[in-house]
């Protein structure tokens, strides 16, 4: 089968939890011929793969938000809009639901060019007309150029080439879920979506956060990703996630809950678990695998350690993983001198086998996860966990409704400095119920974060796909 | 996490900058305030020569030299004087006052250059004397530098220093004139004479006043050359206004009515002398403007334009639109009344007097008058549309009808001398009407959608246009640094 994956800044231009976890996915597949719809934000990375992409990926097609900017208007805008397609051109700008298809073939088909439409007439009436009745008391200005740079890369993208496939596989929504609805309705192929984390939700925290979004804007940003997202929870025939709760969020958020299902992440437990326990000496060694990126909070860990060593002496802090924002890590280091912490030692990335086995347990605060596969390998490492109460991390920790293991770490509220430090104490007091927890973790992912369970429910997921070809093809 | 999120968001923050538009309108008085000046100097050179018994050859050469030398600068100055001022314009807006100055040196050295060769050229070949030509060669250099520094003037509102010029250049005409002749210098050298030191004067003013008001500092002279290619339109508007308005007046002195003066100097004093004075019948027009179109106008325009720049909201904005086009349909309306009175008037009275003034009119003139006035009425108000055409910085638009205005009024003249003589001035009529014909159905198309062309022309990402001019300003500015 040929399989059209699309990826969103992440594989195979940066290291982190997705791209290992889809660089493994595609290594196990041999069967199935991969093509690879990569997304990125500038056009400068083109080509610029950390990875390197296994046999069965047979093309790489890459798009590039920022090109977006470099399209030239074909002068004055000719075409005169259709009602269905003005109606679709008001719902995509009021953040409703257009009618994709309808969009899709006035870009592809029809070739409509961005830059001309976002100078024409229609363009503003249809604003000038939706923001009559939805938004009365904002800037009216704002609101043409936040219009325009909102619609220009989705515009952009649905003008774009589409690589020919037999099934479209998204690993987010957002607009790579948009890019595989595009694919499907193109040549009339089957949608498939798998979630690691919320994407939505993702978006929604940045732009909260964001400073450069004007307040009165901010929800018409939500909207706009929610909207992208609804395409391809609307669209897909079947919907997959990490983790119970992750699969509601989606239920929540209009996904048909029929289609959907959680496919846990796996992790090749045997190359982990034969790694022996750190030997007993006076020091305690925790270990953390993260990027050095904000959504990580590696700050609040810097922050709860030092108050750990406040109060036990011998403890170390090991923080592995590349640089994700060199801005974000120039302040962690300047953190770390600030409070004289000797130590903690960023070691870059590394090869977490080799490293593992300097470790007593390792320690999660991101503010925002879907199912780490660090907590998974620490687990299978037979090294307990302490990490903060966000993506399904409880769920690791404690197991789900039926699974009798035990308790694998401490689960905390995110940002929550003080409870990282207590947890970090606790676990620190007692080597033996490091063990004990640590064993629990491992008997754990054993039973049900396997990399070969996981793949066998992906086959299954694309036999199912196939079934329905054969179903439609004997019709 | 998989995403890229929006972080493409920071390269689309840009607001369209509105700066002081406003300098167009004065602008466009710039360019009918000389010529105002020149006839006023010229009917008083004409009524001084008869006065003190000059030949009519002599006059008529006089009025020739003097009518060549005025439309040779105003046209040389045209091309320039609306890039200028938008020049002028956005730089007191970021408040780079040090770059005011040196843009003044650098733009009229340009046209002294090219303007003078071209003159220089066109007066060896004329049959004038070489003090008459090097006089006249004189006064074309200081016409160029006045008309340029009135651009800055205007631009910094300074209407009093302006009017007051013009008065001393007046009076100090007049004055030398009256102690030249008394000491017995012949009527064309010594009023050609007379004119320079009057015009000296008020360049020597005009000058003064610059300097106080904007910084010397070294800067880029030719910096402003940039201004040419990105505002290219505005600165073939000027040019062609100014062809419109004396194409006319060249080419009758290539008709049947003309009379070789001397040389290459021609003139049609039948046409010319009715012409001269029509033109001042726009005086009310240009007066209005000031007065009553700008001042009712700009308040409401500033609000609206501001809507777009601070935050306003969609019913603030049609509202405010709503309300600037009922006003500016008002003056438009009082603006048309006006002129049509001051036309009317003009014809049935003024005809009268003129004919008791020392001209000799005859029945032949005071047709010319009557229909040059409905002309020039009817241009006043077009031109009033194309000023507030610029106020809404539609610049093709404005490009578009000064087009039509510069290329039918010529090409209706031309075909007008195949008729009898007594339809002379009917080619400028309807040219003129053309103008204001395309003017007005422009102006309301374009205030129909101007949201559309406030922020739906603007680029989604920044162009900036640079070409001939630019590389020229730059070639220019190194040369200068160099020495």
């Amino acid at each position: 089968m040929k399989i059209c994956l699309i990826l969103e800044g992440c594989y195979p231009y940066v290291f982190g939890g997705v791209s290992t976890w889809m660089h493994q996915y595609i290594n196990q597949m041999t069967e199935h011929e991969f093509v690879l719809w990569v997304i990125g934000a500038n056009a400068k990375d083109r080509g610029k793969f950390v990875y390197e992409l296994p046999k069965n990926v047979t093309a790489v097609y890459e798009v590039f938000l920022d090109d977006a900017l470099k399209i030239k208007a074909a002068g004055k805008m000719r075409h005169r809009f259709s009602v269905q397609e003005t109606d679709s051109l008001r719902e995509l700008m009021i953040c409703g639901r257009p009618d994709w298809e309808v969009l899709f073939s006035l870009y592809q088909e029809k070739r409509m060019n961005p830059m001309s439409f976002l100078q024409s007439e229609e363009f503003l009436n249809i604003l000038t007309e939706s923001c009559l009745k939805h938004y009365p008391y904002i800037a009216f200005a704002d609101a043409f150029h936040t219009m325009r740079s909102m619609l220009l890369p989705v515009l952009y993208l649905l003008g774009t080439q589409v690589p020919e496939a037999d099934v479209y596989h998204a690993i987010c929504t957002g607009y790579g879920g948009m890019l595989a609805c595009l694919g499907g309705w193109r040549y009339q192929k089957k949608v498939l979506l798998t979630e690691h984390g919320i994407y939505t939700r993702e978006r929604e925290e940045e732009i909260i956060r964001a400073k450069w979004v004007v307040p009165s804007f901010k929800k018409q940003w939500i909207s706009f990703f929610y909207m992208l997202s609804d395409i391809i929870y609307q669209r897909a025939f079947l919907v997959t996630c990490l983790f119970t709760n992750a699969m509601q969020i989606q239920i929540q958020m209009g996904c048909d809950a029929r289609k959907c299902r959680v496919i846990e992440n796996g992790i090749h437990y045997e190359r982990l678990s034969g790694i022996p326990l750190k030997p007993e000496d006076d020091w305690v060694d925790i270990g953390a695998v993260v990027r050095l990126a904000p959504i990580k909070d590696i700050k609040t860990m810097i922050y709860a350690f030092f108050e750990l060593s406040m109060r036990r002496q011998r403890v170390r802090l090991y923080i592995m993983g590349g640089v994700d924002d060199e801005e974000y890590a120039a302040e962690c280091h300047a953190l770390v001198e600030q409070l004289k912490l000797e130590n903690v030692i960023f070691t870059g990335r590394v090869d977490i086998i080799s490293y593992m086995e300097r470790l007593d347990f390792t320690i999660l605060t991101s503010i925002s996860e879907g199912q780490p596969l660090s907590v998974l390998e620490s687990f299978a490492a037979r090294r307990p966990c302490v990490t903060t109460d966000v993506g399904c991390c409880r769920e690791l920790l404690c197991g789900r409704a039926g699974d009798s293991f035990g308790e694998a770490g401490y689960c905390v509220p995110p940002m929550y400095r003080e409870g990282l430090a207590a947890a970090m104490e606790k676990m620190c007091a007692s080597r033996a119920r490091r063990l004990r927890m640590g064993a629990n973790g491992q008997a754990r992912v054993k039973a049900y974060y396997r990399q070969e369970r996981m793949i066998k429910k992906y086959r299954e997921l694309y036999e199912e796909v196939k079934g329905q070809w054969q179903e439609s093809d004997l019709n | 996490m998989a995403g890229i999120g929006f972080e493409l968001k920071k390269l689309f923050k840009r607001r369209g900058l509105f700066a002081a538009f406003r300098a167009y309108g004065y602008a466009g008085i710039v360019c009918t305030g000389p010529m105002l000046l020149g006839i006023v100097l010229l009917l008083g050179i004409m009524y001084l020569c008869d006065a003190t018994g000059a030949s009519r050859q002599s006059r008529e050469l006089l009025v020739c030299m003097i009518t060549y030398t005025l439309l040779a600068s105003l046209l040389v100055t045209s091309f320039l004087s609306m890039v200028v001022t938008r020049f002028i314009a956005d730089m007191l807006y970021e408040e780079q006052y040090e770059a005011v100055l040196p843009s003044f040196w650098g733009s009229t050295a340009l046209m002294l250059v090219a303007g003078g060769v071209l003159y220089g050229i066109f007066l060896l070949f004329s049959g004038a004397t070489l003090v008459e030509g090097l006089l006249m060669l004189w006064l074309f250099g200081e016409l160029v530098v006045t008309w340029n520094a009135m651009s800055y003037l205007t631009a910094i509102k300074d209407y009093r220093g302006i009017l007051l010029s013009f008065l001393t250049a007046i009076v100090v005409t007049f004055v030398t004139g009256w102690l030249l002749l008394y000491l017995g210098v012949p009527h064309v050298v010594g009023l050609l004479m007379a004119v320079s030191v009057g015009y000296g004067i008020m360049l020597l003013w005009d000058v003064i006043l610059l300097y106080r008001y904007f910084p010397q500092r070294d800067f880029g002279a030719f910096l402003f050359l940039r201004w040419v290619d990105e505002f290219l339109p505005l600165a073939f508007t000027g040019l062609f206004v100014n062809i419109g308005l004396f194409a006319h007046l060249v080419i009758m002195w290539m008709g049947p009515i003309r009379v070789q003066v001397k040389g290459l100097f021609y003139g049609a004093p039948y046409h010319d002398v009715p012409a001269l004075a029509a033109f001042l019948t726009i005086l009310v027009t240009t007066v209005n403007f000031v007065v009553s179109v700008e001042v009712n106008f700009y308040s409401k325009y500033r609000n609206y334009y501001s809507l777009f720049n601070d935050g306003g909201a969609i019913g603030d904005i049609m509202q405010a639109e709503e309300e600037m086009l009922q006003v500016l349909g008002m003056e438009l309306k009082y603006t048309a009344i006006k002129q049509l009175l001051t036309t009317a008037l003009a014809i049935s009275v003024g005809g009268i007097l003129i004919g008791y003034l020392p001209f000799g009119f005859n029945d032949l003139m005071e047709g010319y008058f009557r229909t040059l006035c409905v002309g020039y009425g009817i241009y006043a108000v077009a031109n009033t549309m194309l000023l507030l055409l610029l106020y809404f910085t539609d610049y093709e638009g404005a490009m578009v009808s000064a087009a039509v205005f510069a290329g039918l009024t010529s090409l209706f003249t031309v075909v007008s001398l195949q008729f009898s003589k007594v339809y002379f001035g009917f080619g400028f009529l309807l040219g003129s009407a053309c103008f204001f014909f395309i003017s007005a159905v422009r102006l309301n198309h374009f205030t129909r959608k101007l949201p559309y062309y406030i922020l739906s022309t603007q680029p989604v990402t920044a162009e900036e246009k640079s070409g001939l001019f630019t590389g020229l300003g730059k070639y220019l500015d190194q040369k200068v640094e160099r020495r």
